[in-house]
């Protein structure tokens, strides 16, 4: 085997050495130079990473205030329901009081028109007087507009019947006399209840829509009668009904004791009658 | 506090004192009363009213004669006239509201409507 010799081994060596060299700078720098890329690769990628942790951040925060947002809403959402639920009930609570204070206003009306009218009957012991103020107290308190007003007598064979005294706007009663128990002024004196009619449904004008019996000691010592109405007067009220009772119950010792009376002389005579006694 | 005068013209005592009775809900007013025109023409010569009320039908002068009569006195030309009555047909309205009255009501009375309708002549809240 032939060897080479060493001129030619050095230069070989010089050369591939150099080459090894120039090729390791090369690999040395072009790998430097991938090494400085993937750097900023890097370098970009953490800034866009530190960019998008700084949204997520941000919208952790966001989503927990509007979570804190959305719980507020919902507290007050409670507390409107429950503010609405108490104005519902005040609500409920005042409209009540104001029906109970209209209801105390028509009693307190009623109670002054059956003090006026009470303290109106009594107020006189002139028999005259007595029956004007029970028509009165029918055409101002009730709205009537004719009023007749009948008391019992007794025929011959000690029947009774009841003949007119007072007639407001219905003259055509004077002179006339009603069978007992007959018709419903009749009736209402046979029986001591009052008879009252809805006047709408009035069909016969010569009867009365109201008869209102005058009671003492349980029996009927007369008969109050309403033939008709005043034309805003379409129909009987509460008021009217007690007013109904007040005369039944007081019209009569009104009546008996303006008679009485009649019959004394004055004041004087009449104290000394109950004194007698 | 104003102090209110009111005058009622009515031939009823009993009717006088339920419209007292019902104008005694309403503070400061004080009433003055009269039987019948020619009484409540007296009375208003004699002092000075914030309201008459009146009834139509009354012996010696009626209501309509007493709202004209007011109507041209130079003191109380402008004072609010109400009327009470028992007349309820249209026509007696007009010829009462043409004669000068402010209101017109028609017995039988209620009191709460007696009551708004006096304060609302008398500008009272």
């Amino acid at each position: 085997m032939k060897r080479r010799s060493t001129d030619e081994d050095t230069f070989d060596f010089g050369a591939r050495s150099e080459e090894f060299l120039e090729t390791f700078f090369r690999k040395g720098a072009e790998f430097t130079e991938q090494l400085l890329q993937e750097a900023q690769k890097m370098r970009e990628r953490i800034q866009e990473l530190s960019e998008e942790n700084v949204q997520l951040r941000s919208q952790l925060a966001s989503d927990d205030a509007v979570k804190d947002l959305l719980a507020k809403i919902q507290a007050l959402e409670e507390e409107k329901l429950k503010i609405r639920r108490s104005v519902d009930n005040a609500k409920r609570e005042f409209q009540s009081y104001e029906d109970r204070y209209l209801e105390m206003e028509q009693e307190l009306d009623q109670m002054a028109n059956l003090y006026v009218a009470s303290s109106q009957l009594h107020a006189t012991m002139e028999a005259p007087q007595v029956l004007s103020v029970i028509e009165q107290m029918l055409m101002q308190f009730v709205g009537a507009g004719s009023v007749g007003i009948f008391l019992r007598g007794y025929s011959d064979d000690k029947t009774p019947y009841l003949r007119p005294v007072h007639a407001f706007h219905c003259e055509e009663i004077c002179g006339t006399t009603i069978e007992w128990n007959v018709g419903p002024l009749g009736e209402a004196a046979a029986n001591g209840v009052q008879f009252i009619m809805e006047p709408e449904k009035a069909v016969d004008e010569s009867l009365p829509v109201a008869c209102i019996p005058v009671m003492f000691g349980g029996d009927a010592i007369g008969v109050i009668a309403i033939y008709s109405l005043l034309e805003q007067k379409k129909k009987f009220v509460n008021v009217d009904y007690e007013l109904f009772r007040l005369l039944a119950e007081h019209a009569a010792s009104a009546i008996i004791g303006s008679g009485l009376y009649a019959r004394t002389e004055s004041v004087a005579a009449a104290l000394d009658c109950f004194n007698s006694l | 506090m104003a102090q209110y005068t009111c005058l009622i013209v009515e031939d009823s005592p009993m009717m006088r004192q339920l419209i007292i009775f019902a104008l005694g809900r309403i503070r400061n007013l004080k009433v003055v009363e009269a039987d019948d025109g020619v009484d409540g023409l007296k009375k208003l010569a004699g002092g000075r009213f914030d309201l008459v009320i009146t009834d139509i039908n009354m012996p010696i002068m009626d209501g309509l004669k007493l709202v004209k009569r007011i109507r041209t006195d130079a003191v109380h030309k402008d004072v609010p006239i109400m009327i009470i009555t028992t007349e309820g047909a249209a026509e007696d309205r007009q010829r009462a509201l043409q004669l000068g009255a402010n209101e017109y009501v028609t017995k039988p009375i209620q009191a709460p409507q007696v009551i708004s309708k006096v304060k609302e002549l008398l500008k009272i809240q």
